[in-house]
């Protein structure tokens, strides 16, 4: 199946797909990277905003 | 630390539950008796306001824009001015943003079934009514940051972003799939054609699923729900990682609805990946809701609120699985065209938006009210209705899916069509639509059970139109929160700077997209015999369009042997190049259309316009007895074909001048056509250029057997 995606992609501008792709990955990591350093304290703050009303 | 007193505005968010209640009522209302119409056609009363065309549309806008559309702006409301500590920006606004969105609604109510409609699926309003939802929208929009930027608390809590996203992507979504030529006050063409428009369209219709019936009850189930259940949201990492990732993903699996169309195979399969990898982030969401309730299942037992959030956060796990799956080629080769795609769609519709607002309303009322729910055992007996209610429309539909995809493809050993007559396989599947009926009126029962238990809690209060609160302002000095400084912070104490980095992550996924398909002509393979409308087929296209046909036939034959066996040639982007707006179409309860050109003398599509059972017997379609009647306005021809060439259809220049001219004498042979075969027409009436239009479908390519160039 994932084969014949690729074959099908390759058809278009050079690089294009896996272009948008990487812009995808690159951004991902960004976001798994920020939540795996984020601060315990500042999250557990965070959580409990709905409780301050 | 300066205290400082405030109110926040409840009576808003009241206004906006009761318009959400009434809407919900209409629209279920007309959805039932669409359904109805399916099974029983006479419940179309032989009117063209009633007939099911016009009401469908009625009825998706309905429960999207007026229900679903007012509980998000009753919702956001409450908790936006608690979240940010702060009275909603302008009382202005907010009453602009609710008689502007109620005008809009009844302005709908009124057009669609007069037949004013674009019939690009959930953005069927004429351009007028399209401006209108534009500068509502913006000021609902204004409101809302606005109320951000006067914040008195440092950090925007997860919920508003998902309501920033919902902001800024229906706005852009909107414009782009509205751009229109106005022809009149009450008709325009789209500038797309073809191909690009059923981009377009997919682009618009799929990410209004994600960012009008998704983001916005995200962010809602992340307040109400830890409210509900009085303990913070599972994980708040998972909320970071999920939204990010659901709303960059979502943007680019929109061309999952129309696959194994003419649509470039490239296209094809960028949606399909990306639809696959949504089942991460989706899942991420609804995980999150239903962990937030872990050790506290008790709770749920006794409280009603909750039972409605826990089984509307698994429809969503379950409609999001779902999703991803149908978009699988080969599934989608089954399930397309279908009632399968209808159960899907409600799944998520009844379960996931019905019942979150139901869940949500139950516990807002008490609390502007300043008092209690009236009955638990009544609420209990809604969510009971309700949730049987979605089995029993969910359920036969995917039966009936299943049955009607299966039918369709089976061959005889000899290699024809087992079923050759596709009315064989809408008779099939009559039972089940009989008992989705039952369904959708047991999930509508339950709202009147609702409205009950609602007025009786309010009466048993007192509505706290201001009610009274205070916090610190918010200090000059940021403190940061936390040990030390991480970037994501940053984002989420600037409100503009967040909202701008949110239309850049649903760009690039939309720009990526679109763009190739906008620039590059040679996407589209030009066929030389494919020529533009005459003025009369070009009428009867509009009238097609005004009775709604597309809501039940499509003009897309696939290429699969069981439809070119059936249908004849698949069709070829090149076909579509003057099509505007594209008419492909989404669901198969008729036969495609795409090749209808030809097929039969012009007597048959009379007699069968006039009196459906009179050429199929048991034929479910509604009668259109009004287009042999009324006389077709040939006023706007010329206009019609200036318009046409504006938006790039080769007319010959002087044509419009003409344009009446030859439309009556294509008219008047097909009227002579009909007198021969024993059907004295009036070459003026509707139903020639209907005719007209009928038999010029898929004709292009018959002609010249596919010259390509």
């Amino acid at each position: 199946m994932f084969k014949q995606h690729i074959q099908n992609m390759s058809g278009i501008q050079d690089g294009y797909l896996v272009f948008s792709l990487i812009v995808f990955f690159v951004f991902f990591v960004g976001i798994v990277w920020w939540t795996f350093t984020a601060d315990k304290k500042y999250l557990k703050d965070m959580e409990e905003k709905p409780f301050e009303n | 630390m300066q205290i400082e007193n405030f109110n926040y505005d409840n009576r808003i968010v009241r206004n906006f539950i009761i318009a959400s209640v009434i809407f919900g009522v209409v629209g279920m209302l007309v959805g039932v008796i669409a359904a109805i119409q399916l099974f029983y056609p006479a419940f179309n009363f032989n009117l063209p306001y009633t007939s099911f065309g016009r009401i469908r549309p009625l009825h998706t806008n309905a429960v999207i824009f007026a229900f679903v559309g007012n509980a998000i702006f009753a919702g956001i409301y409450y908790s936006l001015q608690r979240l940010t500590k702060a009275r909603l920006f302008s009382d202005f606004l907010s009453n602009f943003h609710f008689w502007g969105w109620q005008l809009i609604i009844l302005a709908a109510a009124v057009t669609l079934p007069l037949g004013y409609t674009s019939s690009k699926e959930y953005a069927e309003l004429e351009w007028p009514i399209d401006i209108a939802i534009a500068l509502v929208w913006v000021a609902f929009g204004v409101n809302m940051i606005g109320t951000i930027i006067k914040r008195r608390e440092r950090h925007m809590y997860v919920a508003l972003w998902f309501y920033i996203a919902t902001f800024v992507t229906v706005a852009v979504l909107h414009i782009v799939n509205s751009i229109e030529l106005p022809i009149s006050m009450t008709k325009s063409y789209m500038v797309y054609a073809g191909v690009q428009d059923a981009l377009v369209q997919w682009w618009y219709g799929h990410n209004a699923v994600a960012f009008f019936l998704t983001t916005p009850y995200l962010g809602l189930m992340y307040y109400y729900l830890p409210k509900a259940v009085n303990r913070p949201v599972y994980s708040y990492k998972l909320s970071i990682l999920h939204f990010w990732t659901l709303i960059f993903l979502y943007i680019w699996a929109g061309p999952h609805h129309l696959l194994y169309s003419s649509l470039p195979d490239w296209a094809q399969s960028l949606g399909v990946v990306f639809s696959i990898m949504l089942i991460a982030p989706s899942w991420g969401g609804m995980i999150n809701g239903l962990l937030t309730l872990r050790g506290a299942w008790d709770k749920v037992r006794d409280e009603p609120v909750l039972k409605f959030f826990a089984v509307g956060v698994t429809a969503y796990g379950m409609a999001t699985f779902e999703g991803p799956m149908l978009s699988l080629k080969n599934i989608n080769a089954i399930a397309h065209f279908t009632d399968w795609i209808v159960a899907h769609v409600h799944t998520g519709a009844l379960g996931w938006n019905g019942l979150m607002t139901f869940g949500m309303f139950y516990w807002i009322v008490p609390k502007i009210y300043g008092t209690k729910l009236y009955s638990k055992s009544l609420a209990n007996t809604h969510f009971w209705i309700s949730t049987l209610g979605i089995l029993f429309y969910a359920i036969p539909m995917y039966w009936s899916g299943f049955t009607q995809g299966m039918m369709w493809k089976e061959f005889l050993p000899e290699g024809i069509l087992k079923y050759p007559n596709f009315l064989e396989t809408t008779l099939q599947v009559i039972p089940m639509h009989v008992m989705r009926s039952i369904g959708g009126t047991m999930f509508l029962s339950g709202v009147f059970v609702m409205i009950y238990n609602l007025v009786k809690t309010a009466a048993s209060g007192k509505l706290i139109a201001n009610e009274p609160a205070s916090a610190p302002a918010l200090e000059k000095e940021y403190k940061p929160l936390g040990s030390h400084s991480y970037w994501h912070k940053a984002f989420e104490r600037k409100p503009l700077t967040f909202t701008v980095l949110t239309v850049v992550v649903v760009l690039i996924g939309g720009l990526i997209e679109i763009i190739p398909m906008i620039t590059i002509k040679t996407n589209i393979k030009t066929i030389s015999s494919v020529k533009p409308y005459t003025p009369l087929e070009l009428q009867g296209r509009d009238i097609y369009i005004r009775e709604g046909c597309v809501g039940c036939h499509s003009q897309m034959i696939r290429p699969f042997r069981s439809e070119t066996e059936r249908y004849g040639e698949y069709s070829k982007a090149g076909e579509y190049v003057y099509d505007h707006p594209f008419l492909w179409g989404s669901k198969r309860t008729g036969p495609d259309l795409m090749r209808i050109g030809g097929k039969y003398p012009d007597s048959w599509h009379y007699n069968h316009m006039i009196d459906p059972t009179s050429m199929s017997p048991g034929s479910i379609m509604p009668a259109y007895p009004w287009l042999a009647e009324d006389d077709l306005n040939t006023s706007n021809t010329a206009d019609k074909i200036k318009a046409m060439r504006t938006l790039g259809v080769p007319y010959e220049a002087g044509f419009e001048d003409i344009a009446e001219a030859d439309l009556l004498k294509q008219a008047e042979k097909i009227a002579a056509n009909l007198t021969k075969e024993g059907y004295p027409v009036e070459p003026n009436k509707e139903i020639i250029a209907m005719i007209a239009y009928l038999q010029r479908m898929g004709t292009d390519i018959k002609l010249s057997n596919t010259a390509s160039k």
